[in-house]
């Protein structure tokens, strides 16, 4: 058990050695862009993957709480002056309430429901966005969002926003990662396995489910601001359903249930698509057929699949050597 | 006033029994295989579209294009059940959903190439005079597609009380084991569900394309509103999807004559919410609340 423990925390330390050093060696523009939209996108996705993988049910709704964390950060920043910094707080409360407003009242519903109040939410956010003029300057969007300062100095470059992004992702993967080792991890799986007899041992399941999907919440809001001041100018149509469907797809093809999952799928669903420029105007048809690939013959997602056969074939790696070391001598 | 109101709830319920149309084919899938599919938007543009073609290749009488209509969307929702979806049948959810937006992107995409991406405009097949009842106007437009979905509902009504194969898909609808236990082949009605149900969206397509204009987007706006007359259904009641449907057309109409065309959207997903939190069921269940 100690070794496993050992073993993972240096695979850990050699896949963050090996992210970090990306932008020294490879540096070329867009690459570093596509890897800190990424980066973003991975942070809600490592949130919703924790929805969809301890409650079994799928949002659809995550580009609206993206949207709420994105013009909550956009508006005071460039409205009311405030700083990136001063703005994160209010994010983080924003997006939380707007969890609770849509997870309390549907998480209770008949299983799947979620899914539906959440396309409702998204949509909702998104029109809001469109047509409160006065507020968020309707379908122009918002510009000129600054940039966020660290000790000083504003992070500008690519390479220091690969960094930061870098940053908010690994706080982010850390924070699941305690939740899913900690009390409200056992109760979440307990709820999973067998949600009456969860409650009959006195975990209050609807509870858990809110509380799991609030912490998404969070997360997409906190990536939301993230974005915003990234691309410094956001509006109504990067908020639509497709966005929140990106999300979902994310997670399911790196592997629902699993952090590095999310990880993972969110790299290959961000970075697939733009590769497939070069075949012009058919790849978005091919985009769609790799989806459908993908859930017919990796149906547990990219990580389990690769994990499963990487554990096959040290299996039959070692079962040949050891046959051969017991192998009769003439 | 009193005319403009009736005017208005005329409109709605047109637009409405269009939106049911959607509908009914979106709880069909779902009571077979429990997905909301995703891809029935696109089918709603591939009927718009082959309507148009068979129509500028001269095919002109109105049967005969809605025909090409349904019969290219029903060999297409067979093929795509057969090829992409069958084998998910025992995969977990979020998966076959995945599929059904994967498929989707690919038939609006692949629309998009071979038919381009431009807009075209469709004729009103019933002329552009409006009929004057009393101080009302009714447009054409609006009388046929009542006619077309009342014939595609009460055909549909008959086919699932009085045919073998209607009945045997309802069963599958009920319980797939126990329909298969009983001897239903099971993978053919499902096969024949996908079919119809890409049919009715298909024949939506051939209506709505006088009004939204043909091309391989012209699904988008009837996703949203089929979405949410799916919800009132409760997603698996074919009549809650019919009056559902025509709630939100006429909710709609009066929002746009009354309070503002911007906020319609919101206000059609408020209601949607309420629906939600008051008849989780839907709107023909009788249970209420959480």
């Amino acid at each position: 058990m100690r070794m496993r423990a050992k073993r993972i925390v240096l695979g850990v330390a050699g896949v963050l050695v090996l992210i970090a050093a990306v932008p020294l060696v490879y540096s070329q523009e867009y690459f570093l862009h596509l890897c800190i939209m990424a980066m973003i996108s991975a942070i809600v996705a490592v949130g919703l993957s924790l929805v969809s993988g301890y409650t079994g049910q799928m949002s659809l709704g995550h580009a609206g709480l993206y949207a709420v964390g994105a013009y909550t950060s956009a508006l005071l920043t460039t409205r009311f002056g405030v700083s990136f910094w001063g703005a994160v707080p209010a994010v983080l409360v924003v997006s939380a309430l707007a969890g609770v407003v849509i997870g309390a009242p549907s998480i209770r519903l008949k299983a799947g429901y979620l899914t539906i109040s959440t396309v409702a939410f998204g949509e909702i956010v998104h029109q809001t966005a469109r047509n409160w003029d006065k507020v968020t300057k309707g379908p122009t969007g918002i510009g000129a969002i600054p940039s966020p300062e660290l000790f000083g100095l504003e992070v500008m470059t690519l390479r220091a926003w690969y960094y930061f992004a870098f940053v908010f992702l690994l706080i982010a993967v850390w924070i699941s990662a305690r939740i899913v080792n900690s009390h409200i991890g056992r109760a979440l799986r307990a709820i999973r396995e067998h949600e009456p007899a969860a409650q009959v041992m006195g975990i209050n399941s609807s509870y858990y489910k809110v509380l799991v999907f609030v912490v998404s919440a969070v997360f997409a809001g906190m990536a939301g601001a993230l974005y915003a001041h990234f691309i410094t100018f956001i509006a109504p149509d990067n908020f639509t359903l497709n966005e929140s469907i990106g999300f979902l797809v994310m997670t399911v093809v790196g592997g629902i249930g699993a952090i590095s999952g999310a990880v993972f799928g969110a790299f290959v669903v961000t970075i697939i698509p733009e590769y497939l420029r070069a075949f012009g105007d058919i790849r978005l048809v091919l985009y769609g057929l790799i989806l459908v690939l993908f859930v017919l013959f990796m149906p547990k997602g990219l990580v389990p699949f690769i994990a499963e056969h990487v554990r096959r074939w040290t299996r039959r790696a070692t079962r040949s050597q050891a046959s051969r070391d017991t192998a009769p001598r003439r | 006033m009193g005319a403009f109101f009736i005017e208005q709830v005329i409109q709605g319920i047109c637009l409405g029994s269009l939106y049911s149309l959607v509908a009914v084919g979106l709880v069909m899938i779902y009571q077979a295989v429990s997905v909301f599919n995703f891809a029935h938007a696109d089918l709603v543009a591939l009927g718009g579209i082959a309507a148009f073609v068979a129509y500028r290749s001269g095919v002109t009488a109105f049967v005969l294009t809605g025909l090409c209509a349904f019969a290219a969307c029903f060999v297409t929702g067979m093929l795509v059940e057969r090829v992409a979806f069958r084998p998910l049948l025992r995969a977990p959810g979020q998966n076959y959903l995945i599929a059904t937006i994967g498929i989707g992107i690919v038939l609006r995409n692949l629309m998009r190439i071979i038919f381009s991406a431009d807009v075209f405009a469709f004729p009103s097949v019933f002329g552009s005079d409006p009929l004057i009842v009393g101080s009302v106007l009714i447009v054409p437009d609006n009388i046929a597609i009542l006619l077309v979905t009342t014939i595609a509902v009460v055909a549909l009504h008959l086919f699932f009380k009085k045919t073998l194969l209607g009945k045997s898909m309802r069963a599958v609808a009920q319980d797939r084991e126990a329909a298969q236990v009983m001897g239903i082949n099971v993978n053919r009605s499902i096969s024949w569900t996908y079919g119809l149900s890409a049919g009715l969206a298909g024949l939506a397509g051939l209506l709505v394309a006088p009004v939204f204009y043909v091309s391989a987007e012209m699904g988008g706006p009837l996703r949203m509103k089929a979405f949410i007359a799916f919800i009132l259904a409760g997603a698996d009641s074919i009549w809650g999807a019919i009056i559902g449907g025509c709630i939100i057309g006429i909710t709609e109409a009066l929002a746009v004559g009354f309070i503002s065309s911007r906020f319609k959207d919101v206000i059609l997903f408020f209601l949607m919410t309420l629906f939600l939190v008051w008849k989780p069921g839907g709107l023909l269940s009788r249970r209420n609340g959480a």
